[in-house]
């Protein structure tokens, strides 16, 4: 399995019917994208810049605090 | 949707992003492809080839970034900063930029893709889960890395690899010494072996023995504490310092044994560990080779340089930056 395969192979997976999908519950697509929407979103890469980590969702609800 | 393949623009690279046989899988997920006039040549694949396969020939490169929706590169911005700059002009925002972009070696390019509203597809970041192996391109080129690594040491050893029993005498076989168990590593294991040499590889990761062992080497035993060396995904973790001096000592012993050491321990995204100092290189004998695959995170040796052969006392040190290019044939 060599380069032009590994591309091609790839592309298979995130166009479907002549559409792309980029799913982000999917680990090939979460792990990959690097940069959409105009920002940079991969959390690696943002650290390498110096970054802070893209916020949570604005739907996810803030932690609870600790009990005890 | 069309897939652009343009011409790789880094001087040396001879690849090309995709292959004619791999349009008919691409055309069943709905996508054709348009190639740069010229795009494949240096990796033998003719326009014509691609032509007979289905793909569109396009002459001028603005023209090819007009039309795609998606780009296939090998190397991306981040991975050819200087000759890649002139593209960003062309890229439309929401079209797909696939290929390696460096992106832990060079974020700043994420940022500038980022700017141009595309959307950049590191290749190098695929998970290491089990359906996306045939998308791996870091095994890929390791693989190609690890054969050719061996290949330029026989090339560069004034002696012969194989033990020959002949009529004037007994030749002895050369000793290789693999550092790095990875994928890399392995294939240069596997391919000093074919060509009769006797072998022994060493990992940080205890792991590695048996996968070692069952290439017909010796794997190499320091006796360290190495139980958290295996990071995220199955590749090397970094390690303190204090653990790396004290490889290094254990390490002296086996360079200076060796004919040929090929060292392949590279960190993604950091500066490469100095496994192999000036002085075990100056105990080596005169004639014997370094091939060094860590050469593009700085070199595993202290005396590499980064893209270029040297001598140091009678000791060839060779740095390789882009070994897959050199047999763009199989990598493409």
């Amino acid at each position: 399995m060599m380069y032009g395969r590994n591309v091609a192979t790839c592309l298979a997976h995130l166009v479907r019917q002549g559409e792309l999908k980029l799913d982000d519950d999917d680990p090939i697509v979460r792990e990959t994208i690097i940069a959409r929407d105009g920002r940079v979103v991969h959390p690696r890469v943002l650290e390498a810049l110096g970054e802070a980590p893209l916020a949570q969702p604005a739907t996810q609800t803030p932690a609870a605090p600790k009990e005890g | 949707m069309i897939v652009g393949v343009p011409r790789e623009t880094l001087a040396d690279e001879t690849r090309v992003a995709l292959t004619p046989a791999v349009l008919p899988m691409l055309a069943k997920a709905g996508l054709s492809v348009a190639l740069e006039a010229g795009a494949g040549d240096r990796a033998g694949f003719p326009d014509a080839a691609w032509e007979a396969a289905g793909a569109r020939v396009v002459a001028g490169r603005d023209e090819l970034f007009r039309e795609a929706d998606i780009i296939a590169q090998v190397l991306a911005l981040g991975a050819n900063p200087e000759a890649g700059r002139a593209d960003l002009a062309r890229m439309r925002p929401g079209q797909l930029i696939v290929g390696m972009h460096d992106p832990l070696g060079r974020p700043e390019a994420a940022r500038e893709l980022a700017a141009r509203g595309v959307t950049a597809l590191a290749l190098e970041l695929m998970p290491r889960i089990t359906r996306a192996q045939s998308m791996d391109v870091l095994s890929s080129m390791a693989t190609v890395a690890g054969y050719k690594a061996v290949l330029l040491a026989a090339a560069a050893l004034p002696r012969m690899f194989p033990m020959l029993t002949t009529a004037a005498g007994t030749i002895k076989p050369a000793r290789v010494f693999v550092i790095g168990a990875g994928v890399a590593g392995l294939q240069a294991i596997a391919t000093a072996r074919r060509l009769g040499a006797v072998v022994r590889g060493y990992d940080v990761r205890p792991a590695a023995r048996e996968q070692v062992e069952s290439l017909g080497a010796v794997f190499v035993e320091l006796p360290l504490t190495t139980a958290d060396a295996e990071g995220q995904g199955g590749y090397a973790r970094a390690m303190d310092e204090d653990f790396y001096r004290r490889q290094r000592e254990l390490m002296a012993k086996e360079v200076t044994a060796s004919d040929v050491v090929v060292t392949t321990a590279a960190i993604p995204g950091k500066p490469a560990p100095r496994l192999i100092t000036r002085e075990m290189v100056e105990q080596m004998a005169p004639g014997s080779v370094i091939v060094d695959l860590a050469a593009p995170g700085g070199g595993n040796c202290e005396l590499t340089r980064p893209g270029e052969e040297i001598a140091h006392r009678g000791v060839r040190i060779i740095g390789p930056l882009n070994l897959p290019a050199t047999v763009p044939t199989t990598p493409a």
